[in-house]
């Protein structure tokens, strides 16, 4: 360390070294041959940390690009691995377990609350009736409630004439909203109409957006007119509205017109109840005239009523009662206001609506206005649901069925959908929270009618507890519920949610099953059976067995093989597969259910993609290791499906996340000390995955992590067996890696692979490695261009400088000599494109003099163990140190030759990285040469060249070439001295 | 204007009973000083009479019985004299007892077409020969208790109506021969057919069946205004209001009730005077699709 730091830092702080004095020989640079270094054996773990390795950083700057394929923790992990020839280090991640404790038991959150809000108690004793009314309506509704408002979009979505164009109303937070220009001629004619008043609804049809448009402007002139504080102007569009609601020539629009109509009256009736809420409240100021003011808001109250009791026809006054329902609350003790009587009143008048679509939904609209007012009171809901019953039942009698199908053209399934957000939230309000005594009359009811419509939605809406409990008994009502209003397989999924959701007894788990399934697995439409089965797979999953699921599983293929019938239902195929992957998360005992795999490869196309993407993320993401063949057999065909179906043409971001869900599966597959079944499962990978880079790149740090373990395995010392095991690991290597193409990962896979190779006295195979690597520097391109132009050179010389510190121990050629490898790195480094005013050539030059100057010790500072390293083969050989020092003057001569090509530039920034590569020149000079008098001259003259070229701002730079000189000072010879004094005089 | 008067009532519904204190404030809002030769209130209640068109000149006799009847008539000065009012708003306070002229007694409130019952006050300010007098008039209404307490006794089932409408029970026919009515069957029944003011009037309908397709079915109400004396009437029947309790083909077999408010003002308890009367009845009137209905009419007595 002390030397790395000498030769890079800026304040050199190592003590000098010893200087020898030659002055006989002729003026050459010379290398120090008695440098200090320690002497020691390389084991794996400082691979990363050695002496020449000048920027500290270069393992973290490259790794980044590999992570650009592959996930930074594997490949880090395995990159250790290779390095590490210990045993195998296990994350166990200290603050992970803490983590885990914490989110059980967590000390602030439970009191809290459980504790009462103290605020909202004594506001409520404080505020009166009225705030303990509001907070009674928030109290009882609680989180299995669920609001209108969030109903309201799916209505919209869901029940519309032009599927095309989704609804879009502005006054509405649902969807998007934007101000929607109303053709001036179209406003005047709903203003005329508004005017007149007419009694005779229009005969004109209108389509869809003319009627949202009408809704649309009927808000508006609704708020206009409230501003205006025209009253019976409001009132009247008001009734213009609920008019709307009568007309239903587009009937599959009605439900969302339903909806969009009521959120104005609701606007309406809100308006009004605030307005004299807001009266009753201002009176506090003066007490005297309190009891005046009251009855005047009363007396405005009961006006409204009055006023909305003459309207002569029943629905718009019905719907406008019924907005302003709330405002009962104020004139309590009239004759005639009681709220549960008002309610039930109008629940009974709604009997006078002839259309059963338009009833069915003024009922919804009284239960939701009346939930506001008194949410326990259900007894007018099952007055209302016999109602429905009621109408349902005279369908039978009267042609009326056949002749509304006839005249809108549609089918009775869609016409009956049609009741469904209706009926749905009458039956919700009902059933929340309600006594078992009033779920039991809602079932009476069903008994008597058997009207599956009815039933689905009980079912739908009741507690799922309440339905697990009974599910006998509902199962028998399904198979009791008439087949005309609402199709069987639905009833049975809206079954199965619940028994899914619910936690029916033990005991009845499997006759449930067996019920159900008695009548399922005879559906003749394969897609009602799928679609059953897609819901009763999660039943499965969650109640029963792995035996069972396995069962189910059976029956499914027993369906939908023969005919192909599978390939029209493949999204619910792969809806069922995604069930069983959420439940089971263990891959391996799902593969051996014998009707699984069967099942996986039913799919095609798109969906196969999916699947196969489902599959390996379940694999990826399973806990155990596993070398189980079915698996691996598995997870090889659906990888090959996932892989072939991804071209070149597919987004970068798709390969990437692939690649990585191919890594991840890889990781889990761990053959232990059975290192060739590894291989050979490697080789199959590669196979398999040709087209993923980072798959290849992931395979090749495996391989290079079974030879650590198998170095690991024979303590070091390898046998024939394993020697030749270790030469086809590498051979692996040797042949995958030129296959991918990202150059970063290659450049970088060669020096593992070959410092490995090395390691595992595989001394050939590290030496062509190391000199295809060296071809492939050639290659790195100068600037990436993606996204921003950026230079590589950062990159290049981080890895060269790796490269150098491998060359450090790596042997020299038996037959092209000990310079072979180093010389041919010297002329790559020379001719590489370098950005123009680069230094980068100088810099990896000064490193490879550092190179030299270890090779001329007569000990090199690392070694990797029984690999004999160019110290003890060439020391002694007057050769070898001849054609070094040669090697090293040019070096010097290469350096100074571009120092001098770039001292002229004019620019700072190259101005000022000559400096630093003068003052690197020096230091290094001053460390690895001996200090004779032609060195002496180069750093002199190095140094004035330094201090001249570095620009007067750069106070770093300059503080370095002060720490320089204040080095030379330290030096103990005389030449050192000299060159002290020479400088210093000079200042 | 520079100076406004005003009435105000204490009560805010302004409805008062007979023999109840009336009682309220002349406002006076004036921008300077303003002086005034006294301010006085006239108190009046009245029956108006009226003939329709067609009965005009039927009988000469009529013509006495027509005359308004004046129910009450007060004047109470407010101020004691003349007077200056200082700038700014001026409350004077009066006060009055409902009650009848002698050999008079007091009537609801009624708004008709050919009888109006009508209680008003006037306030008048006189403010000498130079200056304008102001004057300014509301009007205020009177409910009166009925009478006969005792058929107060509603939804027992002794006073429940029922009805049947075939078409044997048809007897008025319009532009349709008996035998061309369509067969139906229609029963139902009120709550009693002799009704709080307040209340609705309630009760319920079934159509038990119907060959023909209903469209509509509505409630009409009407008021029957009689004028004259001993010697010749005239009897006068209008609608009020008409609303709609079934809209479309409804349900066979399915209770629809019947529900109508009374509208304020045009209608009051069941009254007769000595030269009126007024009474009420209900229509309930079942349209069908050719264009006919079907019309069962039911005397009520409106109560308080």
């Amino acid at each position: 360390m002390a030397e790395r730091q000498s030769a890079s830092s800026p304040t050199p702080s190592s003590p000098p070294q010893q200087q020898q004095q030659t002055p006989q020989q002729p003026p050459q640079y010379l290398l120090n041959s008695k440098k200090n270094f320690k002497v020691k054996v390389l084991n794996g773990r400082e691979v990363e940390r050695h002496p020449l390795n000048s920027i500290t950083k270069t393992e973290d700057t490259g790794k980044p690009k590999q992570s650009s394929l592959s996930s930074n923790a594997s490949s880090l992990q395995s990159a250790a691995a290779a390095a590490s020839s210990s045993t195998a280090t296990t994350d166990i991640d200290p603050l992970n377990n803490n983590n885990n404790n914490n989110t059980d038991i967590d000390p602030l959150n439970n009191p809290l609350e459980k504790k009462h809000d103290p605020l909202s108690e004594t506001i409520a004793t404080m505020g009166g009736l009225k705030l303990i009314k509001e907070n009674h309506l928030t109290n009882y509704v609680d989180e299995n409630f669920m609001p209108w408002d969030t109903l309201k979009p799916s209505i919209l979505q869901q029940y519309t004439s032009d599927d095309s164009n989704p609804i879009q109303v502005s006054f509405m937070s649902t969807g998007t909203s934007g101000k929607i220009k109303i053709p001036i001629n179209r406003l005047n004619k709903i203003l005329e109409e508004l005017e007149q008043d007419k009694e005779d609804s229009k005969s004109t049809q209108f389509s869809q957006p003319d009627i949202i448009m009408d809704l649309e402007t009927l808000h508006s002139e609704l708020l206009k007119a409230w501003a205006a504080e025209e009253r019976v102007r409001s009132l009247k569009i008001a009734i213009q509205t609920a008019k709307l609601l009568s007309d239903t020539s587009l009937i599959k629009f009605y439900p969302s017109k339903f909806v969009i109509a009521t959120e104005i009256l609701d606007t309406f009736g809100n308006l009004v109840y605030d307005r004299i809420k807001k009266r009753l409240q201002s009176s506090k100021e003066s007490k005297n005239h309190e009891i005046l003011l009251k009855e005047q808001a009363k007396e405005t109250c009961r006006n409204w009523f009055y006023k909305i009791a003459s309207i002569r026809e029943l629905l718009p006054r019905l719907f406008v009662e019924i907005s302003i329902l709330k405002c009962y609350e104020f004139i309590q003790g009239d004759v005639n206001t009681e709220p549960k009587q008002v309610i039930n009143r109008i629940s009974e008048m709604i009997r006078g609506i002839g259309n059963p679509l338009v009833a069915n939904y003024i009922r919804a609209y009284l239960t939701r206005r009346s939930f506001d007012l008194c949410p326990e009171y259900k007894k007018f809901v099952i007055q209302l649901l016999k109602d429905f019953v009621f109408t349902q039942k005279s369908y039978e009698k009267s042609k009326y069925l056949e002749n509304t199908l006839s005249m809108y053209r549609i089918t009775l399934t869609d016409y009956m959908g049609l009741y469904s957000p209706s009926l749905e939230w009458l039956l919700q309000c009902l059933a929340h929270k309600a006594t078992p005594e009033t779920l039991e009359e809602v079932l009476e009811l069903f008994r008597e009618s058997k009207n599956s419509l009815l039933l689905n939605h009980i079912i739908s809406s009741f507690p799922p507890e309440y339905i697990c409990s009974n599910s006998t008994m509902f199962s028998n009502f399904i198979k009791d519920a008439d087949t005309l209003s609402y199709p069987k397989y639905q009833l049975y999924s809206t079954f199965g949610v619940n028994l899914v959701l619910g936690q029916p007894p033990k005991n009845q788990i499997l006759s449930i099953l067996n019920d159900v399934w008695k009548v399922v697995t005879n559906f003749e439409n394969i897609k009602d059976y799928i679609s059953v089965a897609e819901v009763f797979i999660e039943y499965v999953l969650t109640h029963c067995s792995e035996k069972e699921t396995d069962v189910f599983l059976k029956d499914i293929l027993r369906h939908i093989i023969p005919d192909k019938g599978y390939e029209t239902i493949q999204s619910h195929l792969q809806s069922i597969v995604l069930k069983i992957f959420t439940h089971i998360s263990d891959f391996g005992k799902l593969v051996s259910f014998t009707n699984f795999l069967p099942l996986l490869d039913l799919f095609n196309g798109e969906s196969q993609k999916q699947i196969s993407r489902s599959t390996l993320e379940a694999l990826s993401t399973s806990k155990v290791m596993t070398s189980d063949p079915i698996l691996i057999n598995t997870f090889l065909t659906y990888g090959k499906a996932l892989h072939d179906s991804l071209n070149s043409l597919s987004f970068q971001d798709e390969v990437r996340q692939v690649t990585q869900l191919v890594v991840n599966c890889i990781n889990k597959i761990d053959f232990g000390r059975d290192v060739e079944k590894q291989l050979n499962f490697y080789v199959e990978c590669r196979q398999t995955f040709i087209n993923f880079d980072g798959v290849k790149n992931r395979l090749v740090y495996g391989v290079c992590e079974i030879c650590e373990k198998t170095l690991n395995l024979v303590k070091g010392k390898h046998t024939p067996k394993t020697t030749s095991f270790i030469r086809a690991c590498v051979a692996y290597c040797f042949i995958t890696i030129p296959s991918i193409d990202d150059i970063f990962l290659k450049m970088n896979l060669y020096l593992v692979s070959s410092s490995v190779a090395l390691q595992n006295q595989a001394l050939s195979q590290a030496d062509a490695l190391l000199k295809a690597a060296i071809t492939f520097i050639q290659e790195i391109p100068p600037i990436l261009e993606f996204k921003q132009v950026k230079s590589t050179e950062d990159w290049t010389i981080s890895y060269v400088s790796d490269f150098i510190s491998l060359l450090v121990v790596t042997p020299g050629h038996p037959e092209s000599g000990p310079f072979y490898l180093v010389k041919a790195l010297y002329k790559v480094i020379k001719e590489y494109q370098w950005e123009s005013s680069s230094t980068a050539k100088s810099k990896l030059f000064i490193q490879l003099l550092l190179l030299c100057s270890s090779w001329a010790q007569t000990s090199l500072p690392y070694h990797i163990e029984k690999v004999e390293s160019n110290d003890q083969l060439f020391t002694e050989d007057p050769e070898f140190n001849t054609e070094l020092t040669e090697f090293y003057n040019s070096l010097i001569k290469e350096i100074l030759y571009d120092l001098n090509l770039l001292k002229d530039e004019p620019d700072n920034l190259t101005q000022k990285k000559v400096g630093i590569i003068c003052i690197d020149l020096i230091n290094a000079l001053l460390n690895v040469g001996e200090l004779n008098s032609k060195t002496a001259s180069l750093i002199f003259n190095l140094y004035n060249m330094a201090k001249k070229i570095i620009p007067s701002t750069c106070f770093n730079e300059i503080t370095y070439l002060k720490n320089t000189l204040a080095f030379i000072g330290t030096l103990e010879s005389k030449m050192g001295q000299d060159i002290f004094n020479k400088l210093s005089q000079q200042q | 204007m520079n100076n406004v008067l005003d009435l105000k009532l204490k009560k805010i519904d302004k409805i008062y009973r007979p023999g109840s204190k009336v009682s309220g404030n002349v406002v006076i809002n004036s921008k300077d000083d303003m002086s005034h030769s006294g301010v006085t209130i006239v108190v009046e209640g009245t029956v108006q009479l009226q003939l329709s068109s067609k009965s005009v000149g039927l009988f000469e006799a009529f013509y006495n019985s027509l005359k308004p009847i004046t129910l009450m008539h007060y004047t109470i000065s407010v101020t004691n004299g003349g007077g200056k009012f200082q700038a700014g708003i001026t409350e004077l306070p009066f006060e009055f007892t409902l009650e009848p002229l002698p050999n008079q007694q007091l009537y609801d409130t009624y708004h008709g077409v050919f009888v109006n019952i009508q209680y008003s006050i006037k306030c008048d300010v006189k403010r000498g020969i130079l200056s304008k007098d102001l004057s300014k008039t509301i009007e205020f209404i009177v409910e009166v208790p009925s009478q006969n307490k005792e058929v107060l006794m509603k939804s027992t089932p002794e006073s429940l109506i029922t009805f049947n409408i075939t078409p044997d029970s048809l007897v008025n026919f319009k532009k349709i021969s008996k035998a061309d009515v369509p067969t139906f069957k229609i029963s139902g029944g009120l709550v009693s057919a002799i009704c709080n003011i307040n209340e609705a009037f309630q009760g319920h309908m079934i159509i038990e069946s119907a060959d023909t397709v209903i469209k509509s079915v509505e409630l009409q109400l009407v008021r029957v205004e009689t004028c004259g004396c001993a010697d010749g009437y005239a009897r006068e029947v209008t609608e009020i209001q008409n609303i709609q309790i079934a809209d479309g083909d409804i349900w066979r077999n399915f209770k629809i009730p019947l529900y109508m408010v009374f509208p304020r003002l045009f209608t009051c308890i069941s009254t007769a005077g000595k030269t009126f009367k007024i009474e009420f009845e209900v229509n309930l009137v079942i349209m069908l699709e050719d264009g006919h209905l079907i019309t069962e009419n039911f005397p009520i007595k409106l109560i308080r």
